[in-house]
């Protein structure tokens, strides 16, 4: 009974990331918040923040464009730092658990997507006849009952799932597979990073990302001497463009 | 602003001959009540069809109520024309939401104009803005914000898990002002700064100092050294050492390198993580990891 309290919890902590009410939601949609929250709740703040950090690395140049989810942050988060957290994982390895649920979260969003056509249906037909007092359920109550219900029970599956078996698949795991999954989930960060660069979307500015790389390799500097020497390279770039189309024109 | 001015003039040739009409204006009530309701609700019913339409009709119904109330047909057009598909960024892009509620007003106080043009201004100023708000805002600004307060969290400090909340700030003001800059300047301003050299200049500017911020943060959080001791001709040599001394980052920069060119290239994200696991797991039982 416990666990399944504890699961449903964790459901209901998951609704927060993808509730998308008022854009505050985002705050809960980050990792390093469950963190904190998983942090507090089991007992150990400090690791429960460094997870969450580390999880949150992964996804920090991700953004959801157009509404479209490339990996859920919080489906990711809530399955990956309980079980952490309960059974002394380390950050790279919770990372490397993190990624499947971050994959799994978004077939769940475009299936929550698409039931969500059914809400400007209603509305349509609410202003045929003349009925605007619905439209605050068409728009906002309605599809904010369904999110709830559909994303607790989900999540609250998996993580019950997930807590109830995780010890005994853990007790399988092999030395070199945790290895290789510390390795793994020290990578993955990075590869949210390449998709960032690739979202932006401009190749030709691609040396500026190598040279960030690079400087940062010999420099260690903190983000915000980066910040500065960033700006002031981009500063310059865009001078450089201005004279070059003055020159043409 | 012409535009407006063109109308207005119109406006007040049958005026002087009929019982002059009082202008219909907004209240700013309703006026905050939309920009309030774009910024926090409207995105709740987020569907594949109509993308976020369902919200933004809601959004706009304080304002449509005040100009059409006393007109049923208008106002269920108005509400209809308002639900149609649409997507933007939420904060940059509310001027174009701004400026459909000035294109309201002046056609509820009588201006020619057509219903089609106020879809037809959403939908044409919804991309680009999109464009121009998600690099601004969402990759080049919130990476670096979050990435300041990360590095606080992976100390553990709680301080390090408010960054996005103040990103949500930021953005929140930024709506809040394109929303009322957006009516002022009304439709062919805004199409005029669209096309304008200052936004390229600064979506430039964003971007190359995105891609710089992103590749550093790229070598900051991503770990991968070699544990190999090379014994050549009776000496030994720590690779990992030799690494540093001559291109440290080396081994972390070659694999992000490859996996850039893989997904740049039309690769499937999910097809590249089941590679870099195997390889992964291959390296770490021969030992290279």
């Amino acid at each position: 009974m416990e666990a399944i309290l504890e699961a449903l919890m964790i459901g209901a902590l998951y609704y927060l990331a993808v509730c998308d009410i008022t854009p505050w939601s985002r705050v809960f949609s980050q990792a390093v918040f469950y963190g904190l929250i998983f942090g507090l709740i089991y007992g150990d703040l400090t690791q429960g923040i460094i997870l969450g950090a580390t999880i949150n690395a992964l996804y920090l140049g991700l953004f959801a464009t157009g509404g479209n989810l490339p990996s859920d942050q919080g489906m990711a988060a809530c399955f990956a730092i309980p079980i952490a957290l309960k059974y002394g994982l380390s950050a790279e390895v919770a990372v490397s658990l993190a990624v499947p649920f971050g994959v799994i979260g978004t077939f769940l969003d475009n299936l929550i997507r698409t039931i969500n056509g059914v809400w400007n249906r209603m509305a349509q037909k609410h202003i045929e006849e003349g009925k605007y007092g619905m439209l605050k359920y068409d728009a906002v109550i309605l599809p904010t009952v369904l999110r709830f219900v559909l994303n607790t029970i989900v999540m609250a599956i998996i993580a019950y799932l997930g807590m109830s078996n995780a010890e005994l698949v853990l007790s399988y795991f092999p030395d070199w597979l945790m290895h290789a999954l510390t390795v793994l989930g020290g990578v993955l960060p990075g590869l949210g990073f390449v998709l960032a660069t690739i979202y932006l979307g401009r190749r030709k500015l691609l040396p500026f990302a190598v040279l960030g790389f690079f400087i940062y390799t010999i420099s260690g500097a903190s983000i915000v001497v980066l910040g500065v020497i960033g700006a002031m390279i981009a500063l310059i770039y865009v001078g450089m463009m201005d004279d070059k189309k003055a020159v043409e024109a | 602003m012409a535009e407006n001015e063109t109308m207005t003039a119109q406006q007040d040739a049958p005026q002087v001959e009929e019982q002059a009409q009082p202008k219909k204006t907004i209240s700013s009530k309703a006026m905050r009540k939309t920009c309030f309701r774009m910024l926090t609700w409207h995105r709740v019913a987020n569907s594949l069809e109509y993308l976020y339409g369902t919200g933004v009709g809601y959004a706009m119904m304080p304002v449509l109520e005040e100009l059409y109330g006393d007109d049923s047909d208008e106002l269920k057009q108005a509400a209809q024309r308002h639900i149609a598909p649409y997507i933007s960024e939420m904060n940059l892009g509310n001027c174009i939401i701004g400026a459909a509620v000035a294109m309201e007003e002046d056609r509820a106080n009588g201006a020619p104009i057509p219903a089609e043009l106020i879809s037809a201004t959403k939908s044409g100023l919804m991309g680009p803005f999109a464009g121009f708000g998600d690099t601004l805002l969402y990759a080049t600004l919130a990476p670096i914000l979050r990435s300041l307060f990360l590095a606080f969290a992976l100390q553990g400090a709680v301080i390090g898990c408010f960054g996005e909340v103040v990103e949500r700030v930021i953005c929140f003001i930024i709506g809040w002002i394109t929303y009322f800059q957006g009516y002022k300047l009304g439709r062919t301003s805004l199409l005029t700064i669209l096309k304008s050299n200052k936004i390229e200049q600064v979506l430039v500017f964003a971007a190359v100092m995105g891609m710089f911020m992103l590749g550093a943060m790229g070598a900051q959080y991503t770990k991968l050294t070699t544990p190999l001791v090379l014994n050549i001709s009776g000496g030994e040599y720590v690779l990992q050492d030799m690494i540093n001394s001559l291109l440290p980052g080396l081994m972390p920069f070659t694999l992000l390198a490859c996996c850039y060119a893989y997904m740049a290239n039309g690769g499937k994200y999910l097809r590249m993580l089941l590679v870099v696991l195997v390889v992964c797991i291959a390296g770490s039982l021969v030992g290279i990891f």
